[in-house]
Protein backbone atom coordinates (compact mmCIF):
# COMPACT_ATOMS: atom_id res chain seq x y z
CA UNK A 1 0.00 0.00 0.00
CA UNK A 2 2.57 2.29 1.72
CA UNK A 3 6.35 2.05 -0.06
CA UNK A 4 8.84 4.07 0.99
CA UNK A 5 12.61 3.53 -0.33
CA UNK A 6 15.47 5.32 0.73
CA UNK A 7 13.95 8.41 1.02
CA UNK A 8 15.94 11.50 1.83
CA UNK A 9 15.13 14.86 2.45
CA UNK A 10 17.33 17.91 2.89
CA UNK A 11 16.27 21.33 3.62
CA UNK A 12 19.15 23.78 2.46
CA UNK A 13 22.33 21.99 4.07
CA UNK A 14 19.74 20.46 6.77
CA UNK A 15 19.29 16.59 6.62
CA UNK A 16 15.83 15.95 7.83
CA UNK A 17 15.46 12.58 6.26
CA UNK A 18 18.34 10.20 6.38
CA UNK A 19 17.20 7.02 4.01
CA UNK A 20 14.44 6.10 5.23
CA UNK A 21 12.61 3.12 3.89
CA UNK A 22 9.48 0.85 4.92
CA UNK A 23 6.66 -1.13 4.00
CA UNK A 24 3.15 -1.01 5.42
CA UNK A 25 0.02 -3.31 3.60
CA UNK A 26 -3.24 -2.46 3.75
CA UNK A 27 -6.06 -2.86 7.03
CA UNK A 28 -3.18 -1.52 9.65
CA UNK A 29 -2.96 1.57 12.06
CA UNK A 30 1.03 2.86 11.96
CA UNK A 31 2.12 5.22 15.09
CA UNK A 32 4.58 7.90 13.70
CA UNK A 33 6.94 8.84 16.59
CA UNK A 34 9.51 10.32 17.07
CA UNK A 35 10.57 13.76 18.88
CA UNK A 36 9.87 16.95 17.72
CA UNK A 37 12.14 17.96 14.35
CA UNK A 38 12.68 14.10 14.09
CA UNK A 39 11.23 14.16 10.63
CA UNK A 40 7.56 13.15 11.42
CA UNK A 41 5.73 15.99 9.54
CA UNK A 42 8.50 16.26 6.35
CA UNK A 43 7.85 12.13 5.90
CA UNK A 44 4.18 12.62 6.33
CA UNK A 45 4.45 15.39 3.54
CA UNK A 46 6.21 13.30 1.35
CA UNK A 47 4.42 10.44 1.80
CA UNK A 48 0.89 12.51 0.61
CA UNK A 49 3.15 14.36 -2.27
CA UNK A 50 3.30 17.95 -0.94
CA UNK A 51 6.69 17.89 -1.12
CA UNK A 52 9.28 16.36 -3.19
CA UNK A 53 12.03 13.71 -1.96
CA UNK A 54 15.23 14.86 -2.13
CA UNK A 55 16.36 11.08 -2.79
CA UNK A 56 14.66 7.94 -3.34
CA UNK A 57 10.54 7.24 -3.94
CA UNK A 58 7.52 6.86 -2.49
CA UNK A 59 4.99 4.61 -4.16
CA UNK A 60 1.09 4.32 -2.84
CA UNK A 61 -0.55 1.94 -4.24
CA UNK A 62 2.01 1.33 -6.94
CA UNK A 63 2.02 5.18 -8.21
CA UNK A 64 5.01 7.47 -7.63
CA UNK A 65 4.08 10.38 -5.58
CA UNK A 66 6.69 12.12 -7.96
CA UNK A 67 6.04 10.80 -11.73
CA UNK A 68 2.42 10.11 -11.11
CA UNK A 69 1.68 12.44 -8.77
CA UNK A 70 -2.35 12.89 -9.06
CA UNK A 71 -3.06 8.52 -9.32
CA UNK A 72 -1.26 8.63 -6.24
CA UNK A 73 -2.64 11.67 -4.28
CA UNK A 74 -6.14 10.53 -5.54
CA UNK A 75 -6.04 7.46 -3.37
CA UNK A 76 -4.57 9.48 0.26
CA UNK A 77 -6.03 11.75 2.86
CA UNK A 78 -3.80 14.16 4.41
CA UNK A 79 -4.46 15.83 7.34
CA UNK A 80 -1.50 18.43 8.13
CA UNK A 81 -0.72 19.33 11.74
CA UNK A 82 -2.55 22.93 12.15
CA UNK A 83 -5.64 21.09 10.28
CA UNK A 84 -5.72 24.41 8.03
CA UNK A 85 -9.36 25.21 5.88
CA UNK A 86 -10.33 28.45 4.53
CA UNK A 87 -11.85 29.99 7.96
CA UNK A 88 -14.39 32.70 5.50
CA UNK A 89 -16.50 29.77 4.44
CA UNK A 90 -19.00 27.39 6.46
CA UNK A 91 -17.94 23.74 6.79
CA UNK A 92 -20.49 22.01 4.40
CA UNK A 93 -19.13 24.80 1.85
CA UNK A 94 -15.69 23.87 2.87
CA UNK A 95 -16.56 20.20 2.47
CA UNK A 96 -17.67 20.28 -0.74
CA UNK A 97 -15.42 22.51 -1.99
CA UNK A 98 -12.76 20.23 -0.90
CA UNK A 99 -14.72 17.06 -2.73
CA UNK A 100 -14.43 18.90 -5.70
CA UNK A 101 -10.62 19.85 -5.81
CA UNK A 102 -9.86 16.09 -5.08
CA UNK A 103 -12.76 15.01 -8.63
CA UNK A 104 -15.62 14.07 -6.62
CA UNK A 105 -18.33 13.63 -9.33
CA UNK A 106 -21.00 16.21 -8.92
CA UNK A 107 -24.00 14.25 -8.34
CA UNK A 108 -22.06 12.29 -5.46
CA UNK A 109 -20.92 15.24 -3.31
CA UNK A 110 -23.44 15.89 -1.36
CA UNK A 111 -24.12 12.75 -0.26
CA UNK A 112 -20.38 12.47 0.79
CA UNK A 113 -20.28 15.86 2.58
CA UNK A 114 -23.12 14.76 4.49
CA UNK A 115 -21.89 11.11 5.55
CA UNK A 116 -18.37 12.75 6.49
CA UNK A 117 -20.31 15.10 8.70
CA UNK A 118 -22.13 12.34 10.53
CA UNK A 119 -18.95 10.31 11.13
CA UNK A 120 -17.09 13.25 12.15
CA UNK A 121 -19.74 14.78 14.39
CA UNK A 122 -20.35 17.81 12.17
CA UNK A 123 -24.14 17.73 11.62
CA UNK A 124 -24.67 21.10 13.96
CA UNK A 125 -21.87 23.48 12.49
CA UNK A 126 -22.32 22.98 8.91
CA UNK A 127 -23.78 25.93 8.38
CA UNK A 128 -21.24 27.62 10.79
CA UNK A 129 -19.07 29.54 9.52
CA UNK A 130 -15.18 27.50 10.68
CA UNK A 131 -13.65 30.59 11.63
CA UNK A 132 -16.34 30.48 14.62
CA UNK A 133 -15.40 27.28 15.26
CA UNK A 134 -12.87 26.33 18.55
CA UNK A 135 -9.59 24.28 17.49
CA UNK A 136 -10.72 20.99 18.41
CA UNK A 137 -14.20 21.55 15.66
CA UNK A 138 -12.07 23.10 13.30
CA UNK A 139 -9.69 19.40 14.06
CA UNK A 140 -13.03 17.62 12.94
CA UNK A 141 -13.44 19.19 9.77
CA UNK A 142 -9.91 18.32 8.83
CA UNK A 143 -10.51 14.88 9.60
CA UNK A 144 -13.96 14.91 7.66
CA UNK A 145 -12.17 16.42 4.89
CA UNK A 146 -9.51 13.01 4.69
CA UNK A 147 -12.45 10.88 4.86
CA UNK A 148 -14.07 12.30 1.86
CA UNK A 149 -13.52 10.44 -1.29
CA UNK A 150 -12.92 7.33 0.51
CA UNK A 151 -8.80 6.98 0.09
CA UNK A 152 -7.40 4.18 1.03
CA UNK A 153 -4.15 5.80 3.00
CA UNK A 154 -5.22 8.07 5.03
CA UNK A 155 -2.21 10.41 7.12
CA UNK A 156 -2.72 12.09 10.10
CA UNK A 157 -0.24 14.76 11.20
CA UNK A 158 -0.77 15.26 15.14
CA UNK A 159 -4.99 14.26 14.46
CA UNK A 160 -5.85 15.14 18.28
CA UNK A 161 -3.85 17.92 19.13
CA UNK A 162 -6.31 20.70 20.19
CA UNK A 163 -9.49 17.51 21.08
CA UNK A 164 -10.93 17.24 24.16
CA UNK A 165 -10.34 13.57 26.15
CA UNK A 166 -14.04 12.44 25.13
CA UNK A 167 -13.27 13.82 21.05
CA UNK A 168 -9.75 12.34 21.37
CA UNK A 169 -11.41 8.82 22.48
CA UNK A 170 -14.00 8.97 20.25
CA UNK A 171 -11.05 10.27 17.45
CA UNK A 172 -9.05 6.32 18.62
CA UNK A 173 -12.15 4.50 18.17
CA UNK A 174 -12.87 5.90 14.95
CA UNK A 175 -9.02 5.20 13.92
CA UNK A 176 -9.41 2.16 15.01
CA UNK A 177 -12.49 1.28 12.99
CA UNK A 178 -10.98 2.83 9.88
CA UNK A 179 -7.69 1.01 10.63
CA UNK A 180 -9.58 -2.41 9.72
CA UNK A 181 -9.98 -0.98 6.19
CA UNK A 182 -7.52 1.14 5.39
CA UNK A 183 -3.96 2.01 5.93
CA UNK A 184 -3.50 4.70 8.84
CA UNK A 185 -0.14 6.26 9.49
CA UNK A 186 -0.74 9.16 12.24
CA UNK A 187 1.78 11.18 14.25
CA UNK A 188 1.58 11.79 17.76
CA UNK A 189 3.56 12.77 20.79
CA UNK A 190 0.82 11.32 23.35
CA UNK A 191 2.72 8.00 23.88
CA UNK A 192 -0.79 6.27 25.40
CA UNK A 193 -2.93 7.45 22.64
CA UNK A 194 0.00 5.62 19.97
CA UNK A 195 -0.56 2.54 22.28
CA UNK A 196 -4.33 2.40 22.46
CA UNK A 197 -4.57 2.40 18.87
CA UNK A 198 -1.65 1.30 17.00
CA UNK A 199 -0.75 -2.00 15.77
CA UNK A 200 2.70 -0.99 14.46
CA UNK A 201 4.97 1.87 14.89
CA UNK A 202 7.66 3.37 13.37
CA UNK A 203 10.17 5.71 15.19
CA UNK A 204 12.15 8.43 13.46
CA UNK A 205 15.65 10.05 15.39
CA UNK A 206 16.59 12.86 13.93
CA UNK A 207 15.34 11.58 9.89
CA UNK A 208 17.08 8.28 10.70
CA UNK A 209 14.16 5.07 10.69
CA UNK A 210 15.46 3.94 14.09
CA UNK A 211 12.48 1.14 14.98
CA UNK A 212 9.46 -0.40 12.84
CA UNK A 213 7.60 -3.06 13.45
CA UNK A 214 4.72 -4.78 15.68
CA UNK A 215 4.37 -2.68 18.48
CA UNK A 216 4.15 -5.50 20.88
CA UNK A 217 7.07 -7.26 19.35
CA UNK A 218 9.19 -4.21 20.01
CA UNK A 219 8.53 -3.82 23.33
CA UNK A 220 8.78 -7.20 24.16
CA UNK A 221 12.04 -6.73 22.58
CA UNK A 222 13.55 -4.01 24.16
CA UNK A 223 11.90 -4.93 27.73
CA UNK A 224 14.59 -8.30 26.85
CA UNK A 225 17.70 -6.79 25.08
CA UNK A 226 17.84 -3.48 26.68
CA UNK A 227 18.71 -2.67 22.63
CA UNK A 228 17.03 -1.00 19.72
CA UNK A 229 17.10 -4.26 17.25
CA UNK A 230 13.30 -4.52 16.46
CA UNK A 231 13.52 -8.26 16.14
CA UNK A 232 15.25 -9.55 19.02
CA UNK A 233 15.33 -13.66 19.16
CA UNK A 234 14.31 -14.03 22.93
CA UNK A 235 11.22 -12.68 25.09
CA UNK A 236 11.52 -11.88 28.66
CA UNK A 237 8.98 -13.48 31.29
CA UNK A 238 8.78 -12.56 34.84
CA UNK A 239 7.94 -15.24 37.48
CA UNK A 240 6.57 -14.88 41.29
CA UNK A 241 6.61 -18.14 42.92
CA UNK A 242 6.36 -19.45 46.60
CA UNK A 243 9.49 -22.17 46.56
CA UNK A 244 10.72 -23.26 49.65
CA UNK A 245 13.05 -25.69 48.24
CA UNK A 246 14.32 -23.46 45.61
CA UNK A 247 13.97 -26.28 42.90
CA UNK A 248 12.67 -24.10 40.31
CA UNK A 249 15.46 -22.76 39.05
CA UNK A 250 17.17 -25.83 38.15
CA UNK A 251 13.43 -27.31 36.57
CA UNK A 252 12.95 -24.34 34.45
CA UNK A 253 16.57 -24.83 33.13
CA UNK A 254 15.94 -28.26 31.96
CA UNK A 255 12.86 -27.16 29.55
CA UNK A 256 13.89 -26.41 25.89
CA UNK A 257 13.57 -22.98 24.78
CA UNK A 258 14.58 -21.67 28.16
CA UNK A 259 17.67 -19.64 27.09
CA UNK A 260 18.12 -17.40 30.73
CA UNK A 261 16.98 -17.13 34.03
CA UNK A 262 18.38 -14.76 36.27
CA UNK A 263 17.07 -14.19 40.18
CA UNK A 264 15.49 -10.90 40.29
CA UNK A 265 14.28 -10.80 43.77
CA UNK A 266 14.69 -13.34 47.24
CA UNK A 267 12.27 -12.24 50.10
CA UNK A 268 12.68 -16.15 51.91
CA UNK A 269 9.08 -16.34 51.46
CA UNK A 270 8.68 -15.59 47.74
CA UNK A 271 10.75 -15.78 44.81
CA UNK A 272 11.25 -13.55 41.62
CA UNK A 273 12.78 -14.67 38.52
CA UNK A 274 13.18 -13.75 34.86
CA UNK A 275 13.43 -16.29 32.26
CA UNK A 276 14.68 -15.44 28.44
CA UNK A 277 12.27 -17.75 25.92
CA UNK A 278 13.03 -18.44 22.86
CA UNK A 279 10.85 -16.95 20.05
CA UNK A 280 11.83 -19.62 17.25
CA UNK A 281 9.20 -21.31 19.53
CA UNK A 282 5.38 -20.34 20.59
CA UNK A 283 6.17 -18.40 24.07
CA UNK A 284 2.36 -19.09 25.14
CA UNK A 285 3.14 -22.72 24.02
CA UNK A 286 6.18 -22.56 26.30
CA UNK A 287 4.32 -20.89 29.36
CA UNK A 288 1.50 -23.06 29.87
CA UNK A 289 4.09 -25.71 29.56
CA UNK A 290 6.49 -24.28 32.56
CA UNK A 291 3.44 -23.44 34.89
CA UNK A 292 2.21 -27.14 34.30
CA UNK A 293 6.00 -28.26 35.09
CA UNK A 294 6.08 -25.36 38.29
CA UNK A 295 2.77 -26.42 39.37
CA UNK A 296 3.19 -30.42 39.20
CA UNK A 297 6.57 -30.11 41.44
CA UNK A 298 4.53 -28.05 43.92
CA UNK A 299 5.90 -25.01 43.63
CA UNK A 300 3.60 -22.31 44.04
CA UNK A 301 2.82 -20.42 41.00
CA UNK A 302 1.38 -16.81 42.18
CA UNK A 303 2.34 -14.60 38.97
CA UNK A 304 3.45 -15.22 35.23
CA UNK A 305 4.09 -12.14 33.39
CA UNK A 306 5.34 -11.19 29.95
CA UNK A 307 7.54 -8.17 30.41
CA UNK A 308 7.03 -5.26 27.85
CA UNK A 309 8.49 -2.40 27.92
CA UNK A 310 6.34 0.52 28.41
CA UNK A 311 5.90 3.02 24.79
CA UNK A 312 7.23 6.14 26.44
CA UNK A 313 10.15 4.03 27.99
CA UNK A 314 10.73 2.92 24.87
CA UNK A 315 10.78 5.84 23.14
CA UNK A 316 13.46 7.82 25.61
CA UNK A 317 15.60 4.92 25.54
CA UNK A 318 15.64 5.27 21.35
CA UNK A 319 15.23 9.01 20.99
CA UNK A 320 17.28 10.32 23.50
CA UNK A 321 16.72 14.40 24.33
CA UNK A 322 18.36 16.82 21.89
CA UNK A 323 20.67 19.45 22.10
CA UNK A 324 19.07 22.33 20.83
CA UNK A 325 20.74 23.08 17.34
CA UNK A 326 23.51 25.49 17.06
CA UNK B 1 -10.60 20.58 -15.00
CA UNK B 2 -12.57 19.94 -11.64
CA UNK B 3 -9.81 21.64 -10.17
CA UNK B 4 -9.92 24.26 -12.35
CA UNK B 5 -13.60 24.83 -11.74
CA UNK B 6 -13.07 24.40 -8.09
CA UNK B 7 -10.65 26.70 -7.42
CA UNK B 8 -12.57 29.26 -9.18
CA UNK B 9 -15.60 29.12 -7.40
CA UNK B 10 -14.08 28.81 -4.16
CA UNK B 11 -12.06 31.91 -4.79
CA UNK B 12 -15.28 33.69 -6.63
CA UNK B 13 -17.03 32.62 -3.52
CA UNK B 14 -14.29 33.72 -0.56
CA UNK B 15 -13.99 37.71 -2.28
CA UNK B 16 -17.69 38.08 -2.83
CA UNK B 17 -18.37 36.66 0.66
CA UNK B 18 -15.86 39.31 2.30
CA UNK B 19 -16.87 42.80 3.30
CA UNK B 20 -13.77 43.78 1.65
CA UNK B 21 -14.78 43.12 -2.00
CA UNK B 22 -17.67 45.61 -1.63
CA UNK B 23 -15.39 48.03 0.37
CA UNK B 24 -13.45 48.03 -2.73
CA UNK B 25 -15.80 47.91 -5.29
CA UNK B 26 -17.00 51.27 -3.77
CA UNK B 27 -14.16 53.01 -3.98
CA UNK B 28 -13.00 52.01 -7.04
CA UNK B 29 -16.34 53.23 -8.34
CA UNK B 30 -16.17 56.31 -6.30
CA UNK B 31 -12.61 57.09 -8.58
CA UNK B 32 -13.49 55.84 -11.73
CA UNK B 33 -16.96 57.91 -11.12
CA UNK B 34 -15.17 60.77 -10.15
CA UNK B 35 -12.80 60.77 -13.22
CA UNK B 36 -15.95 60.45 -15.67
CA UNK B 37 -17.13 63.68 -13.91
CA UNK B 38 -14.02 65.52 -14.28
CA UNK B 39 -13.86 63.90 -17.99
CA UNK B 40 -17.34 65.36 -18.59
CA UNK B 41 -16.82 69.00 -16.78
CA UNK B 42 -13.57 69.27 -18.66
CA UNK B 43 -15.62 68.90 -22.00
CA UNK B 44 -17.56 71.65 -21.29
CA UNK B 45 -14.93 73.99 -21.05
CA UNK B 46 -12.99 72.26 -23.63
CA UNK B 47 -14.99 71.60 -26.95
CA UNK B 48 -12.04 69.96 -28.45
CA UNK B 49 -12.46 67.06 -25.74
CA UNK B 50 -16.38 66.83 -26.17
CA UNK B 51 -15.46 66.03 -29.77
CA UNK B 52 -13.05 63.42 -29.00
CA UNK B 53 -16.09 61.90 -27.09
CA UNK B 54 -16.34 61.63 -23.68
CA UNK B 55 -15.92 57.91 -23.26
CA UNK B 56 -12.46 57.71 -25.59
CA UNK B 57 -11.61 60.78 -23.20
CA UNK B 58 -11.99 58.96 -20.25
CA UNK B 59 -10.60 55.53 -21.20
CA UNK B 60 -8.06 56.89 -23.54
CA UNK B 61 -6.84 60.22 -21.85
CA UNK B 62 -7.82 59.95 -18.42
CA UNK B 63 -4.95 59.28 -15.65
CA UNK B 64 -7.71 57.88 -13.16
CA UNK B 65 -7.76 54.27 -15.60
CA UNK B 66 -4.10 53.80 -15.14
CA UNK B 67 -3.82 54.59 -11.59
CA UNK B 68 -7.07 52.14 -10.98
CA UNK B 69 -5.43 49.73 -12.67
CA UNK B 70 -2.77 50.26 -10.47
CA UNK B 71 -4.72 49.92 -7.29
CA UNK B 72 -7.08 47.63 -8.32
CA UNK B 73 -4.68 44.86 -9.79
CA UNK B 74 -2.75 44.32 -6.56
CA UNK B 75 -5.91 44.53 -3.94
CA UNK B 76 -7.23 41.24 -6.68
CA UNK B 77 -4.05 39.41 -6.28
CA UNK B 78 -2.31 40.00 -3.41
CA UNK B 79 -3.92 37.03 -1.52
CA UNK B 80 -3.93 34.56 -4.37
CA UNK B 81 -0.99 32.47 -3.45
CA UNK B 82 0.70 34.49 -0.83
CA UNK B 83 -2.49 33.96 1.47
CA UNK B 84 -2.81 30.51 1.16
CA UNK B 85 0.69 30.01 1.81
CA UNK B 86 0.50 32.68 5.40
CA UNK B 87 -2.65 30.48 6.77
CA UNK B 88 -0.54 26.94 5.69
CA UNK B 89 -3.90 25.86 3.10
CA UNK B 90 -1.38 25.46 0.55
CA UNK B 91 -0.43 22.26 2.08
CA UNK B 92 -4.12 21.45 0.95
CA UNK B 93 -3.81 22.58 -2.18
CA UNK B 94 -0.80 20.54 -2.74
CA UNK B 95 -1.30 17.46 -1.42
CA UNK B 96 -4.44 17.42 -3.79
CA UNK B 97 -4.62 15.56 -6.68
CA UNK B 98 -4.55 18.55 -9.45
CA UNK B 99 -2.47 20.14 -11.42
CA UNK B 100 -0.79 22.73 -10.78
CA UNK B 101 -1.70 24.40 -13.98
CA UNK B 102 -5.21 24.29 -13.24
CA UNK B 103 -5.10 25.77 -9.89
CA UNK B 104 -3.17 28.70 -11.08
CA UNK B 105 -5.59 29.07 -14.10
CA UNK B 106 -8.48 29.15 -11.42
CA UNK B 107 -7.07 31.26 -9.78
CA UNK B 108 -6.09 34.00 -12.75
CA UNK B 109 -9.27 33.41 -13.88
CA UNK B 110 -11.41 34.13 -10.23
CA UNK B 111 -9.38 37.37 -10.14
CA UNK B 112 -9.86 38.54 -13.57
CA UNK B 113 -13.48 38.00 -13.22
CA UNK B 114 -13.48 39.90 -10.42
CA UNK B 115 -11.42 42.80 -12.54
CA UNK B 116 -14.68 42.71 -15.25
CA UNK B 117 -17.41 42.70 -12.35
CA UNK B 118 -15.41 46.04 -11.43
CA UNK B 119 -15.32 47.05 -14.46
CA UNK B 120 -19.13 46.42 -15.03
CA UNK B 121 -21.04 49.28 -13.39
CA UNK B 122 -18.63 51.52 -15.24
CA UNK B 123 -20.60 50.45 -18.49
CA UNK B 124 -23.14 53.10 -16.89
CA UNK B 125 -21.32 56.05 -17.79
CA UNK B 126 -21.83 56.56 -21.34
CA UNK B 127 -24.93 55.78 -21.42
CA UNK B 128 -25.24 58.87 -18.58
CA UNK B 129 -24.44 61.10 -21.58
CA UNK B 130 -26.43 59.82 -24.23
CA UNK B 131 -22.86 58.27 -25.94
CA UNK B 132 -23.83 54.74 -25.23
CA UNK B 133 -26.18 53.76 -28.14
CA UNK B 134 -24.20 55.36 -30.73
CA UNK B 135 -21.11 53.94 -30.09
CA UNK B 136 -21.48 50.57 -29.65
CA UNK B 137 -18.25 48.87 -31.70
CA UNK B 138 -16.14 51.81 -29.68
CA UNK B 139 -18.00 50.86 -26.61
CA UNK B 140 -17.01 46.68 -26.91
CA UNK B 141 -13.47 47.21 -28.61
CA UNK B 142 -12.32 50.15 -24.85
CA UNK B 143 -13.91 47.71 -22.77
CA UNK B 144 -12.17 44.61 -24.29
CA UNK B 145 -8.86 46.69 -23.96
CA UNK B 146 -9.73 47.28 -20.35
CA UNK B 147 -10.13 43.36 -20.20
CA UNK B 148 -7.02 42.32 -22.20
CA UNK B 149 -4.52 44.90 -20.02
CA UNK B 150 -6.15 43.18 -16.91
CA UNK B 151 -5.57 40.04 -17.81
CA UNK B 152 -1.96 40.80 -18.15
CA UNK B 153 -1.63 42.62 -14.88
CA UNK B 154 -2.96 40.08 -13.42
CA UNK B 155 -1.36 37.51 -14.66
CA UNK B 156 1.90 39.22 -12.88
CA UNK B 157 0.00 39.70 -10.31
CA UNK B 158 -0.51 36.11 -9.98
CA UNK B 159 3.10 35.36 -10.49
CA UNK B 160 4.17 38.00 -7.79
CA UNK B 161 1.50 36.56 -5.03
CA UNK B 162 3.46 33.26 -5.42
CA UNK B 163 7.06 35.33 -5.39
CA UNK B 164 5.85 37.54 -2.28
CA UNK B 165 5.28 35.27 0.76
CA UNK B 166 2.84 37.77 2.31
CA UNK B 167 -0.18 39.18 1.27
CA UNK B 168 1.60 42.88 1.66
CA UNK B 169 4.93 41.82 -0.07
CA UNK B 170 2.77 40.65 -2.71
CA UNK B 171 0.85 43.48 -3.24
CA UNK B 172 4.20 45.85 -3.63
CA UNK B 173 5.82 43.72 -5.41
CA UNK B 174 2.37 43.90 -7.96
CA UNK B 175 2.29 47.48 -7.15
CA UNK B 176 5.44 48.48 -8.09
CA UNK B 177 5.82 46.52 -11.23
CA UNK B 178 2.79 48.29 -12.57
CA UNK B 179 3.66 51.51 -11.79
CA UNK B 180 7.01 50.79 -13.72
CA UNK B 181 5.19 49.33 -16.96
CA UNK B 182 3.07 52.91 -16.40
CA UNK B 183 6.45 55.24 -16.06
CA UNK B 184 7.67 53.19 -19.46
CA UNK B 185 5.20 54.63 -21.15
CA UNK B 186 5.94 57.82 -20.02
CA UNK B 187 8.90 57.07 -21.91
CA UNK B 188 7.44 57.56 -25.20
CA UNK B 189 7.02 61.25 -24.48
CA UNK B 190 10.37 61.57 -22.91
CA UNK B 191 12.84 60.20 -25.11
CA UNK B 192 13.25 61.26 -29.12
CA UNK B 193 11.84 58.92 -31.73
CA UNK B 194 13.74 55.65 -31.76
CA UNK B 195 13.87 51.77 -30.62
CA UNK B 196 13.62 52.73 -27.27
CA UNK B 197 10.32 54.78 -27.69
CA UNK B 198 8.60 51.73 -29.85
CA UNK B 199 9.12 49.72 -27.18
CA UNK B 200 7.98 52.43 -24.66
CA UNK B 201 4.86 52.87 -26.89
CA UNK B 202 3.96 48.95 -27.14
CA UNK B 203 4.62 48.64 -23.04
CA UNK B 204 2.58 51.59 -22.22
CA UNK B 205 -0.81 50.80 -21.06
CA UNK B 206 -1.75 54.69 -21.52
CA UNK B 207 -1.21 53.97 -25.51
CA UNK B 208 -2.93 50.49 -25.26
CA UNK B 209 -6.12 52.30 -23.72
CA UNK B 210 -5.52 55.33 -25.77
CA UNK B 211 -6.15 53.10 -28.62
CA UNK B 212 -8.97 50.95 -27.40
CA UNK B 213 -10.88 53.92 -26.59
CA UNK B 214 -10.68 55.35 -30.59
CA UNK B 215 -11.86 52.03 -31.61
CA UNK B 216 -8.19 50.28 -32.51
CA UNK B 217 -7.91 47.02 -31.55
CA UNK B 218 -4.86 45.57 -32.75
CA UNK B 219 -3.68 42.19 -32.94
CA UNK B 220 -0.23 43.09 -31.74
CA UNK B 221 -1.11 44.56 -28.57
CA UNK B 222 -3.62 41.55 -27.61
CA UNK B 223 -0.86 39.04 -28.65
CA UNK B 224 1.59 40.62 -26.68
CA UNK B 225 -0.97 40.68 -23.66
CA UNK B 226 -1.67 37.24 -24.34
CA UNK B 227 2.16 36.18 -24.34
CA UNK B 228 2.73 38.00 -21.12
CA UNK B 229 -0.69 36.14 -19.73
CA UNK B 230 0.98 32.46 -20.53
CA UNK B 231 4.55 33.84 -19.95
CA UNK B 232 3.85 34.03 -16.13
CA UNK B 233 1.22 31.10 -16.43
CA UNK B 234 3.96 29.31 -17.11
CA UNK B 235 6.13 31.18 -14.02
CA UNK B 236 3.53 30.99 -11.32
CA UNK B 237 3.27 26.93 -12.36
CA UNK B 238 7.47 26.17 -11.97
CA UNK B 239 7.13 28.68 -8.63
CA UNK B 240 4.57 26.85 -7.01
CA UNK B 241 6.03 23.13 -8.44
CA UNK B 242 9.50 24.59 -6.95
CA UNK B 243 7.51 24.55 -3.47
CA UNK B 244 7.40 20.69 -3.41
CA UNK B 245 11.56 20.60 -3.64
CA UNK B 246 12.39 23.40 -1.49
Amino acid sequence: MIEVEGVSRRYGRHLALDDVSFRLGAGSVIGLLGANGAGKSTLLRIIAGALEPSQGCVRICGRDTVTERCAAQAQVGYLPETAPSYRELRVSEYLTYRAALKGLARGLRSAAVERVLAVAHLEEVAAIRIEQLSRGFCQRVGMADVLLCEPSVLLLDEPTAGLDPNQSRELRELLRELGRTHTVVFSSHVLPEIQAVCGQVLLLERGKLVLAGALRELQESAATSGSSEACASTCSVLLRLRDPERRAATLLAALDGVSGIALVEDTGEELQLRLQLARSRSVDQQLEQLSLKLIGAGIGLREVRRETLELDDLFSRLSPPQEAPK
Amino acid sequence: MSGFVATLRRELWSFWTSPAAFVSLTLFLLVQGFAFAAVTTAAAQHPELAELGLLTTYLGQSLFVPAGLLLLCPVLTMRLLAEERRSGTLELLLSAPVSTLSLVLGKLSAAWLNYAAFWLPTLVFPWLVGEGEQGGALLLVSYVTVLALGAMLLALGTLLSAVGRTPMLAAFLSGTSILTIVLLGVGEQVFEPGPVTAVCHHLSLQAQLSEGARGHLSLATLLLDASVVVFCCFLTVRVIDSWRRE
